[in-house]
């Protein structure tokens, strides 16, 4: 087997000396440590960009148009540390460069993050759209990502603004974001980082070779059994972050006789407690990958990921609570038979089966056809109190400053009664719960609270092909046909009756069948209740590129069209929304169309040029096209395709010492839509019942326009072989472009159709989404002696509230009748909507490691600390919409502290990370 | 190959065995073991510590004496009691209504505490014990009859009022036994109800809502916070007796139409929102069972006339002389007499003409004998002609003890009645009402007396009694 694909690949190099001058350049490359040659090492002429691939001997060689005179060749594989040699080529001759040796980058500073990181993931799902693209880029070998993805994540920086449902996230070339927001679920393979190491990035506009990719690009990671080198590892870590344990283990056999190999890890992560307070972590990863080669043409592979986890999450607060317990607090947990129980706690469960052919067709076609299944749920557990007073000792009116705010004169007493309370406890009182629901009991009445799960069950089917030629030496073309269908079922469902009898399926609030198919149904422990729909979504897709290489210039072009549908059944029948809820809804269809392209222009080796463009239209996602499927099949006004226009050009600099890029960027989103759901007060209407001015509501906001401009920059020195230094500077403005409508529909409103506020004045108000200005200095020190350490400073800046876009419609200032409220000032009205931009912050993160060979084994260890300074900074926050017109903001604004302030995340202190390691 | 195969094996055990060696919070969480324990801890102490008992008339009492203002209580007592309301269906909001005793409760009072979904931990029915120490009686509207404990004062121009318990205080003043009773509602009638009853849970039987409020809903959109509704009952007495329900625009139950029919309606006695009247106010709708045909209050027709007289074969002014009947002169010459006016004939006392300071006349009917088993009404009409003093009056008497001669030797009884006053225009007959004498039994007189003055114009007037009638059945 080896002899054969040996055999095969010095032919493939003899084809080029056929055709090349006498002109060579060739070598080897072996391990530093075992002297073992290295298979599958990048070999780079960094001035023509010509690259090779060595093989199972670890050598390579260019033979065609190899470039004369002064160069550097960049060898680089993953897991090793990179190496640059400057070579002197000369016409007709043979340069043979034997036995360059790469270490293996004992740092492993890819892994140490990547596991930090996106295990915040399981966190990604509260309300302040935090998010985190370092699964994205943690692969990726340019300082700017690098620094992004490493230093900059825990301040939920978004790359040029845009969130992680911009880029498309594949293993074996399927698409993992969920058709439901768009992103991808990090979690559903997390703590298998050992064998999710294989990764293609494209980042931004540039071509992938598997899908055409969004505004942020694309990554690939592939889990092809064969592609492992031949060993195992096993990984031990201790932090005080997410968790507080993990353990990896992972095994590969490498390409066995008989055309076999095989490739198994499995994980475990688990703490009682983060960060913050009563945050739990539970879990578990299993991996297998099976390849069958039946030749060289033809392997198939399969893999399974199973990977369930749970986690206690954690609340946002206002600054209030935090000034009085600290930026640790949850209020979502409470002692129950003194142990702490969080109430929401998120649970995945998604497996995934995988099928894959490989089949090459010719030397230079492939095709990779792919078969994808997942299955599974994904659970938000919660408090419900349908007979009960909010279980939340933060809710407002147990907080001192409800007290001060009296309408009638502030109640100190009071306030220092509540303040005393909240400092002494200020947590769920489980045994109340508990003695509630028993008390009924007694009278035979239903639970006064429960605990229920907001689920998700999905099931989808992915198949694909994708074909990739080199036509010529200089031509690759791409395409593939992706067809994805996903059943979606989403229902509410009692996790635990809290010591009660049942719970009544009527809305508490207002006495509204949740499901007039079953009135007044009693449900138990299991029972699904609330709502309960299904959704129906189908992709087909399809994606053609071609890419053209020369000396000079690297040319790109792509382009993608996509049909989408969507379709809602409904379980049960909403007694508001009697003709709108029950059964299968319309059927939507979404016609995306994208385009793109690029150039690269070498004007000399140091000197490079780039330029990108792309046109993206794309069907809103699931979660941005219905307005409220928990009760009906309706869908936004006006909905359309969400469109993104993207441009970047930058400059990048190479020399053997430096390494820099400057980019400038520009992207336009357009059509694209918000819903939020939330607990509204101070309306003005008279189309709610009863002429309540409170109500829980739908806000719809559509037809959204922004814009994102920045400048990204990236620079490392190796100043000497064993320092480098690092800088990185991002400055961006992301902002609203238009004035965008909005609308709100609520089961309590009297009119069906919502209520519509027109437009919402949030043009050249900044965009949420972490800050939009960072800066990063470093530097690395790599001892030969296999120790090393590194330190960066990171400061962050202009990160801004998202803001209520309800306070910003005429409802701010229109009373009942329509007109201006009678004491309206626009002075102050302009100082109450101005967008709070949060204080500036510097980070500091320290890391080190040394590493051994022991016999045949190679044992690792570092540690990280971030945030030294343990400085506190909000991470990103919200506006309540509880304050939803001019009078009411007013007046809670004159408070000293406002009773509905706005919410905030706040970042991690001090924190430390320790990993070992076995590799043999 | 058999190394690495070994080596998964050892793996798959491995990972397996770390997946169950896992300390997190699990799905399981069982009943807290301490329930209730702190609050059993506090009843005990309450009760070993040999604080006194008060009962609740005690206690009202304590605020009746002062005058009105609230007490502060600063002795160690307590009171024991039984949750009366729920607020389940919002029909209370941060108060509950206490009574005595589960059953023939005797007195009631409120705790107001800053609590909501009380019911969920004070649930209807429960015994609890207060501990009065530091806690205040008065009233939340002064002068409402509501004794109301509560946790501090708060004084405007209205006067002092008490306040509600803050949660601190609820905590430790208001303590639950293990003991929820089943309370038997005290069977009341409309008339019985008196302020002795507020906060009590009692039950009305035979009664229906107005019929103009078939098709109408507990709660009318119309109002902004509590709609009456009016009940009637029947009896055996002629007409209904009539009460209001109060329920609150926050009640779950106010867009329910009300029942139709007649029967029972459980509730707790409490008072409107401005006070202006006793109301029964639902805890929920489960105490109403009115689907029985609605009941026809007794009228005339069904009661038999056993006396008539309507004057109208005497001759015009001539003396009241007819068998059986006393006409007679307690002081001056004026006696009853028959006049005409309109056609119409009726009994006239006029003193005018007769010259005496001081006339009382009295005119008796025959006797009635009424067994103590028949319902009986009175009924007759009145008129005045020039009464100008508040000293010229008609009294309605009865007697059981008339010898039918010897008036001033009887035992007289007013009966109320309505009367004629001095802006009554003249010679306008008023009815007097159906004047019960069903509680009477025995031989009955009934006498029209009227005192007036001879010689002054402005002291002498006249009354005119018609169309005298008793019904029986």
């Amino acid at each position: 087997m080896k002899k054969s694909s040996t055999i095969f690949l010095f032919g493939f190099f003899s084809v080029f000396t056929a055709v090349a001058q006498e002109t060579v350049v060739k070598g080897s490359v072996i391990d530093g440590m075992n002297h073992e040659p290295i298979p599958n090492v990048t070999i780079t002429i960094e001035e023509t960009l010509q690259t090779s691939q060595t093989d199972a001997e670890g050598k390579f060689s260019f033979t065609s148009n190899v470039p004369l005179g002064e160069h550097i060749l960049k060898v680089e594989k993953r897991g090793y540390i990179t190496k640059r040699f400057p070579i002197i080529i000369n016409e007709g001759q043979i340069l043979d460069i034997s036995d360059m040796m790469l270490d293996i980058n004992v740092a492993d500073s890819v892994d140490l993050y990547t596991i930090t990181l996106s295990d915040d993931e399981l966190n990604d799902d509260t309300t302040g759209g935090a998010d985190n693209i370092s699964g994205l880029l943690q692969s990726s070998q340019d300082v700017f990502q690098r620094t992004v993805a490493f230093e900059f994540s825990s301040s939920f920086f978004n790359m040029r603004g845009l969130d992680s449902e911009n880029a498309s996230v594949l293993i074996n070339g399927i698409e993992m974001n969920k058709l439901y927001n768009g992103r991808p679920q990090w979690n559903n393979w997390g703590g298998l980082n050992d064998v999710f190491r294989n990764q293609e990035l494209a980042t931004n506009l540039s071509p992938s070779n598997f899908t055409f990719g969004g505004a942020l690009g694309s990554t690939n990671t592939d889990t092809r059994a064969s592609e492992y080198r031949k060993g195992g590892r096993i990984t031990y870590s201790l932090s005080d972050r997410s968790y507080t344990n993990r353990a990896i283990g992972s095994y590969a056999t490498g390409l066995m006789e008989g055309g076999w190999a095989i490739a198994i890890a499995a994980g475990k992560r688990w703490g009682e407690e983060g960060y913050q307070d009563a945050t739990f972590y539970d879990s578990n990863a299993f991996f297998a990958s099976v390849e069958k080669k039946i030749n060289d043409q033809h392997s198939f592979n399969f893999t399974g990921i199973y990977a369930p986890n749970r986690r206690g999450k954690s609340s946002p607060n206002t600054q209030e609570i935090y000034d009085l317990k600290g930026i640790k607090y949850n209020e979502y947990w409470g002692y129950q038979n003194g142990e702490k129980r969080n109430s929401r706690v998120k649970e995945v469960n998604e497996p995934i089966l995988m099928l894959n052919y490989y089949w090459k067709l010719s030397n230079k076609t492939t095709l990779q056809t792919n078969l994808g299944y997942q299955f599974g749920k994904t659970g938000n557990s919660r408090l419900d109190y349908p007979g009960g007073a909010n279980p939340s000792a933060a809710y407002y009116q147990k907080l001192p400053s409800y007290a001060l705010a009296d309408p009638k004169s502030p109640d100190y007493a009071k306030a220092y009664q509540l303040e005393q309370n909240f400092l002494k406890d200020g947590q769920i009182d489980w045994n109340r719960i508990y003695d509630a629901n028993m008390t009924n009991n007694i009278s035979g009445l239903n639970a006064a609270y429960a605990l229920y799960e907001d689920r998700n069950d999905d099931t989808q089917l992915t198949g694909n092909t994708i074909l990739t030629s080199d036509i010529t030496d200089h031509i690759t073309i791409n395409s593939s046909i992706n067809y994805r269908h996903l059943k979606s079922e989403n229902f509410a469902q009692i996790k635990d009756l809290l010591g009660a009898i049942g719970v009544l399926n009527v809305d508490s609030f207002d006495n509204i069948q949740y499901d007039l198919q079953n009135p007044n149904r009693i449900v138990g422990e299991g029972d699904r209740f609330r709502y309960n729909y299904i959704l129906y979504a189908q992709v087909i897709s399809g994606f053609a590129q071609a890419q053209f290489k020369y000396n000079k210039v690297d040319l790109f072009a792509a382009l993608s069209i996509s049909n989408t549908t969507y379709q809602r059944e409904g379980l049960y029948q909403h007694e508001i929304y009697v003709d709108n809820s029950f059964g299968k809804g319309e059927k939507l269809s979404f016609t995306g169309f994208g385009a793109k392209g690029g150039l690269t222009y070498k004007i000399t080796g140091k000197h490079l040029l780039n330029f990108n463009a792309g046109y993206i239209s794309k069907a809103p996602s699931l979660r941005n096209t219905y307005s409220n499927s928990r009760e009906n099949h309706n869908v936004v006004k006006n909905i359309t395709q969400e469109k993104i226009t993207s441009v970047d050009a930058s400059y990048i600099f190479r020399s053997s010492i430096v390494k820099a890029k400057l980019t400038g960027y520009y992207s336009k989103i357009e059509d694209a839509n918000e819903i939020s759901f939330y607990y509204a007060d101070g309306l003005s209407s008279f189309e709610i019942s009863e002429n309540q001015t409170s109500a829980f509501v739908q806000e719809i906001l559509f037809g959204i326009n922004k814009t994102n401009f920045g400048a990204e920059f990236g620079m490392e020195a190796q100043v000497t072989p064993t320092i480098k230094l690092k800088g990185v500077a991002a400055v961006g403005q992301y902002t609203y472009a238009n004035n965008p409508n909005l609308y709100l529909t609520s089961s309590s409103f009297t009119n069906v159709n919502g209520l519509d506020f027109g437009q919402a004045i949030l043009k050249n108000y900044r965009l949420a989404g972490g800050p939009q200005t960072a800066y990063s200095l470093g530097f690395e020190y790599r001892d030969p002696d296999y120790w090393w350490f590194g330190a960066t400073a990171n400061i962050f800046d202009n990160t801004y509230l998202d803001i209520s876009p309800l306070i910003r419609t005429r409802n701010f200032y229109a009373d009942a009748d329509g007109l201006p409220f009678n004491d309206y000032d626009p002075e102050l009205a302009r100082q109450l909507l101005k967008q709070e931009k949060f204080d500036d912050y510097m980070i500091v993160n320290l890391v080190g490691g040394k590493s051994w060979k022991i016999n045949n084994y190679f044992v690792g260890f570092f540690a990280s600390i971030n945030n030294v300074l343990d400085v506190a900074y909000k991470t990103g926050g919200f506006e309540q919409g509880r304050n939803a017109n001019y009078r009411t903001l007013k007046k809670d604004a004159s408070n000293d502290i406002p009773v509905f302030g706005s919410k905030y995340w706040y970042g991690r202190g001090a924190t430390y990370f320790l990993n070992g390691y076995v590799r043999f | 190959m058999i190394k690495t195969n070994k080596f998964l094996a050892f793996l798959m055990i491995s990972a397996l065995t770390i997946a169950n060696i896992s300390c997190v919070q699990s799905d399981d969480f069982s009943v807290p073991d301490n329930l209730g324990a702190e609050e059993n801890k506090a009843l005990d102490a309450l009760l070993s510590r040999g604080a006194t008992e008060v009962s609740m008339a005690e206690l009202k009492l304590k605020y009746a004496n002062n005058y009105k203002k609230p007490v502060l209580i600063d002795t160690d007592v307590y009171i024991k009691a039984y949750i009366s309301s729920s607020d389940k269906e919002g029909s209370f909001f941060k108060e509950v209504f206490l009574q005595d005793a589960p059953e023939n409760p005797t007195a009631g009072i409120k705790i107001i505490l800053n609590q909501v979904d009380i019911y969920n931990q004070f649930n209807w029915g429960r015994e609890v014990y207060i501990q009065l120490k530091g806690l205040y009686i008065g009233e939340e509207r002064v002068g409402n009859g509501m004794i109301t404990i509560g946790g501090n004062t708060s004084t405007d121009q209205y006067g002092t009022t008490v306040q509600r318990l803050t949660e601190n205080q609820r905590a430790q003043h208001l303590l639950r036994s293990q003991n929820s009773m089943q309370l038997v509602p005290l069977n009341l009638k409309f008339s019985d109800v008196n302020i002795g009853h507020l906060g009590i849970y009692v039950q009305f039987n035979a009664v229906e809502f107005l019929d103009d409020l078939v098709g109408k809903r507990y709660f009318d959109p119309a109002q902004d916070f509590d709609t009456l509704r009016a009940m009637q009952a029947c009896s055996n007495d002629i007409g209904y007796s009539y009460f209001n329900l109060e329920t609150s625009s926050f009640a779950a139950f106010k867009e329910a139409l009300l029942p139709t029919g007649n029967g029972t309606i459980k509730g707790i006695i409490s008072k409107t929102f401005d006070d202006s009247a006793i109301v029964l106010v639902l805890n929920d709708l489960e105490g109403i069972n009115m689907t029985g045909s609605r009941c026809t209050p007794m009228s005339i027709e069904n009661y038999n006339i056993v006396f008539k007289e309507d004057f109208e074969l005497d001759v015009d002014d001539t003396n009241v002389n007819k068998e059986g009947w006393t006409n007679f002169a307690q002081t001056g010459k004026a006696i009853w007499k028959t006049q005409i006016s309109d056609e119409n004939k009726f009994a006239e006392f006029n003193p005018m003409g007769s010259g005496n300071t001081s006339n009382i006349g009295w005119l008796i009917i025959p006797g009635y004998n009424k067994n103590s088993k028949s319902y009986a009404y009175l009924n007759f009409k009145a008129a005045q002609y020039q009464v100008r003093s508040s000293t010229n009056t008609l009294e309605v008497l009865i007697s059981k003890d008339y010898d039918g001669a010897n008036v001033m030797a009887a035992t007289w009884q007013p009966l109320e009645a309505t009367l004629p006053s001095q802006n009554s225009h003249s010679h306008e007959f008023i009815d007097s009402g159906l004047i019960d004498l069903s509680s009477y039994e025995g031989m009955l007189y009934i006498a029209f007396k009227v005192t007036g003055n001879g010689r002054a114009n402005s002291l002498s007037g006249a009354y005119l009694i018609d169309d005298i009638l008793i019904l029986e059945k």
